[in-house]
């Protein structure tokens, strides 16, 4: 403990947060003991169950995980040994680039809905032929739009320029939630196998329905509990 | 919820095979989506959205609340009446804002 606040502070004003979780178990005593080391950083304790514990795999305690100036977890179960040069390490990264205020409104609702964005730089003619190919074929359509949040924009303008899209030619673009570059691909004369690839390369990866219930019921088998399901659908 | 219960979230159209376990767990019942179905760790149901007066879907309406209380009522393991008023209260206090 001694050892995270000297890091807290050393590194605090280059934007290292340090935030600690402690195991449900003892909880009840957190508090108390927060304020007799004199800790300063936020601690937080799981929830019954360990869901914290189990989502981030933790194998044994103290365990590091370092997440990223853009939040992307980097570096899973850190030896202690190898905490500050590591922590030297991100930090030294740039910091990611504000989100342009074109994607803002599309963000919020793509990190809500865990969606992608992908925006379309061209003319709306160029958007027309774009969507024309899906058009015809409905699971397309579907899956752009339970997909993606997709965001016109004119090419040359600075949302196209934010992206760093300095191409000529019509282009979409996917984005994570966040607004982070995932792939582009030329919008002329694309045909619906290509624009199936696109989409399907870029979207969020959902998981089979049947594991989800298969481990939600192992789940509730170990620890002697029942399964409440929520069916639910993009629209 | 933690103590009692493992909850999921399956999109029909987004998780592949969705539409398969929605039919089997829901099988002709409609009423719409969002649909609810607490089971137990065999996979049999033991309740679910469908009140008397239908699918409560998302619980806003006081009636609704009602019968996700009563799900959780007819359910829980450890939970005990206390605790599934407090979850109704705390449900009720989300809901009201959502209230037309």
């Amino acid at each position: 403990m001694p050892g995270l606040k000297d890091l807290a502070a050393r590194y605090g004003d280059q934007g290292l947060v340090l935030i600690g979780v402690h195991t449900a178990n003892g909880g009840e005593r957190m508090a108390s003991f927060v304020q007799e080391q004199g800790i300063d950083y936020p601690v937080a304790i799981d929830r019954a169950g360990k869901p914290t514990v189990s989502a981030f795999a933790v194998d044994s305690f103290p365990d590091y995980y370092l997440v990223d100036r853009a939040g992307k977890v980097r570096v899973a179960d850190l030896p202690n040994s190898a905490l500050e040069a590591t922590v030297r390490a991100l930090l030294a990264e740039p910091a990611p680039a504000a989100l342009p205020a074109e994607l803002e409104e599309a963000s919020e609702r793509a990190v809500r809905k865990d969606k992608r964005i992908m925006v379309l730089l061209g003319t709306d003619e160029d958007r027309a032929a774009f969507n024309k190919v899906s058009r015809l074929d409905r699971a397309l359509r579907r899956e752009i739009s339970n997909e993606y949040e997709t965001v016109p924009a004119p090419l040359g303008g600075s949302l196209a320029m934010a992206l760093g899209v300095t191409a000529t030619e019509p282009t979409a673009v996917a984005l994570g939630a966040r607004g982070e570059p995932l792939g582009s691909i030329a919008m002329g004369g694309l045909d619906r196998e290509r624009v199936w690839s696109f989409v399907r390369e870029h979207k969020v990866a959902s998981a089979d329905a049947e594991a989800i219930l298969s481990g939600a019921l192992a789940q509730a088998t170990k620890e002697k509990k029942r399964v409440l399901v929520h069916l639910g659908a993009p629209w | 919820m933690d103590r009692d219960y493992v909850t999921i979230k399956i999109d029909v159209e987004r998780n592949p095979n969705g539409d398969a376990v929605a039919k089997r767990l829901r099988g002709e019942r409609r009423g719409g989506i969002p649909w609810m179905v607490i089971l137990d760790a065999d996979g049999e149901e033991l309740v679910s959205s469908d009140a008397p007066t239908g699918n409560i879907g998302c619980p806003v309406q006081p009636e609704e609340v009602a019968w996700f209380a009563e799900m959780i009522r007819r359910s829980a393991i450890r939970l005990q009446a206390p605790d599934v008023s407090g979850l109704r209260a705390e449900l009720e206090k989300y809901a009201t804002s959502f209230r037309r």
